[in-house]
């Protein structure tokens, strides 16, 4: 119609009469357009501003998200990515808050953008959708320039180093897993510093009983035993206990017997096959026979036996030991033959 | 030095197996030598215990079972085992009394003070079965009545190892309730000729009673009281772990031999056998060499061997002597 308008101006009336038909075109164009007016009051608007057109680099670029709908209409804002181009990036976005003025309601999201470039900068255009009875459109905001300035730089001073990051207090919050976790591990070190120190005191232990003669070995054992004072203490029986255990260990690594296998009776006989004096077998066995006595008789010598018991052991280790020259000689005559 | 208790107790052990010497006198009349034998059976007695004897024939095992209960003034029943043999024939049977019109039981020779039990082997097991309720719990069930075996009650069991055709073995259940099993060897040369000597003359020296039944109970009232310290407790109890787990006791070559070790009743065995030594012994305590002196007869039948031991030419007496030079004396 706007084309027959443009191309035959003069055949428009301009005093139409009741009669005439073109009247009540115009009549009801007029209608129409009225009506069309009325309805822009109510229409849906949406825009895209800022407050400020300059901005620096990496600053953020507040835009504010503004759209404005009839109550019964349902929209959608833009949806935001994290970049929108190349060299603008989406900083963070606030949600959207809706305010009721009549039958419209008016819309606002502030959406924080960053811009990675410098001059100007168009901001891009936001596309809003609306749906009124079930019919979906959109609208589209003008896009915004910027002018993002870069950072300026005095050449006539000297280039300045890179700040440290500043440094924020810490929290006891913050370092309280730090501090258990170095509780725990300092507890795990001391208890494996402790049960590697008392395993190798324990080997100690056991490499001593080979490691040194077995003289030496067993009058340590004894000595230990004496400081014990358990017969001082009433615990005969352990006193008896251990003094044959030292005894019978003696006699094992000196004599290769294995004593701590055999009864008294036994050990005796094994003896008697070495090259021991009467005397200090028969005071052994007397010994050997009163800890069986103690042991397994519930016997209860009294002091000079228990006194004498510890004397017989170490007199019987004195008259017996390998001595270290013997030793060494017996050793260079095996390497001479 | 003095220990009160302990004195008092070996001057009771003393009085108490006063009469041992008597009943060695009258056995040693028809019983050349064979002391290591007479001396378990006096173990097996005093401590509750059943005996099996095993040794080829003609080693006087029946003699000396039947002497024994001869000098003691005891009931006794023989049962010659035999292929045949049915259990109503040792425990007796339900029989129907026409007069009375009701059933009576008729006791079988379970039913005495010593039971013999000669070449046990040769009867199937139902029969070897049978004795299981007596030597275990000392009552015989007949029809709905049960019957408690009059004290002291042992079962002595002889068996022959070289035959095997037309013998059962013992089930393992079976060999577990007796408390020692000895094996029997040949006497001293001297012993021997003594033996020849007797029989060629046709003596027969008859065996007298010379203590009864009641002194045998109080007996073994005595060899229950023998003082066992918890030292020898453990001692017995870390050879039995050691027949069931060698590889603890650091005798890691015994664990692929044995298939099976010892049940609790041997660690109770071992305890009241060493008890009973000491107590023939004259002591009223025990000490590492009882527990030793007794440990081959009451394990070797309680120790099950592999089939690689088997290979290998390794019996009982192989690991038990092992065992025992391995496990530390207290």
């Amino acid at each position: 119609m706007r084309e027959i308008l443009h191309k035959n101006p003069s055949n428009i009336s301009l005093y139409p009469t009741l009669g005439n038909s073109f009247f009540w075109i115009n009549t009801i164009l007029i209608f129409f357009i009225l009506l069309s007016y009325s309805s822009s009051a109510n229409a849906q608007t949406a825009s895209a501003s800022t407050k400020d057109k300059e901005f620096l680099i990496g600053d953020w670029i507040p835009v504010d998200l503004f759209m404005s709908a009839p109550t019964n209409n349902k929209v959608a804002f833009p949806n935001l990515n994290d970049s929108i181009s190349e060299t603008i990036e989406v900083a963070n976005y606030t949600p959207i808050d809706t305010i009721k003025k009549g039958n419209q309601n008016e819309y606002h999201q502030l959406v924080n953008l960053i811009v990675f470039d410098t001059g100007k900068i168009n901001l891009p255009q936001f596309q809003f959708l609306i749906e009124n009875n079930g019919k979906i459109d959109s609208i589209t905001s003008q896009p915004i320039l910027v002018h993002v300035a870069g950072v300026k730089i005095d050449t006539s001073k000297d280039i300045k180093d890179i700040k440290e990051p500043l440094k924020v207090p810490l929290t006891f919050k913050e370092i309280l897993p730090y501090i258990i976790g170095a509780l725990v591990a300092i507890l795990i070190i001391a208890l494996l510093i402790w049960f590697f120190k008392y395993r190798k005191k324990k080997k100690e232990k056991i490499d001593e009983k080979y490691t040194l003669p077995p003289h030496v070995w067993a009058l340590k054992e004894l000595d230990k035993l004496q400081q014990k004072k358990l017969w001082q203490s009433g615990d005969v029986k352990n006193y008896y206990s251990e003094l044959t255990d030292i005894a019978r260990t003696y006699i094992e690594l000196r004599y290769k017997i294995p004593a701590m296998e055999k009864t008294t009776d036994e050990l005796m006989a094994s003896m008697h096959k070495g090259v021991l004096k009467q005397s200090l077998k028969t005071d052994l066995n007397e010994v050997l026979t009163l800890s069986d006595f103690v042991k397994f008789a519930k016997a209860q010598p009294d002091f000079m036996e228990n006194e004498n018991a510890i004397k017989v052991v170490k007199d019987f280790i004195d008259k017996t030991k390998i001595l270290e020259e013997e030793a060494n000689k017996n050793k260079s005559k095996k390497g001479i033959q | 030095m003095e220990s009160i208790d302990i004195k008092t107790l070996n001057e009771k052990i003393q009085q108490d197996s006063a009469f041992l010497e008597l009943l060695n006198i009258e056995i040693g009349k028809s019983i050349v030598g064979q002391k290591y034998m007479l001396e378990r059976l006096m173990i097996a007695l005093l401590s509750q215990g059943h005996i099996l004897l095993e040794g080829v024939p003609g080693l006087a095992k029946t003699l000396a079972i039947k002497s024994l209960s001869d000098a003691i003034d005891t009931k006794f029943s023989r049962i010659q085992f035999t292929p045949d043999l049915l259990p109503a024939d040792i425990l007796g049977t339900m029989i129907y009394n026409q007069a009375k019109g009701n059933f009576e039981a008729k006791k079988g020779p379970v039913f005495s003070n010593f039971l013999l039990a000669d070449e046990i082997n040769r009867a199937p097991a139902k029969v070897q079965s049978a004795l299981l309720q007596a030597m275990q719990e000392r009552v015989i069930t007949l029809g709905d009545t049960t019957y408690k075996l009059e004290e002291p009650f042992l079962v002595m069991a002889t068996q022959n190892p070289i035959e095997q055709e037309g013998t059962y073995n013992l089930p393992e259940a079976q060999v577990d309730r007796f408390m020692l099993k000895v094996k029997i060897g040949y006497p001293e040369f001297e012993e021997e000729r003594q033996i020849m000597r007797q029989n060629v003359a046709g003596k027969n020296p008859n065996i007298m009673p010379v203590i009864s039944a009641q002194t045998i109970l109080q007996a073994r009232d005595t060899v229950r009281q023998v003082y066992m310290d918890e030292k020898i407790e453990k001692y017995i109890l870390d050879i039995i772990f050691a027949t069931r787990d060698a590889s603890k006791y650091k005798i890691e070559n015994l664990n692929h031999l044995i298939s099976y070790g010892g049940s609790p009743r041997a660690s109770i065995s071992l305890a009241m056998a060493s008890k009973a030594y000491a107590f023939i012994k004259r002591r009223g305590y025990v000490i590492p060499e009882d527990v030793r002196a007794v440990a081959h007869d009451v394990l070797r039948h309680r120790i099950g061997i592999t089939y690689e031991a088997e290979a290998e030419n390794i019996t009982q007496e192989h690991i038990i002597d092992t065992i025992l030079n391995r496990v530390e004396v207290p």
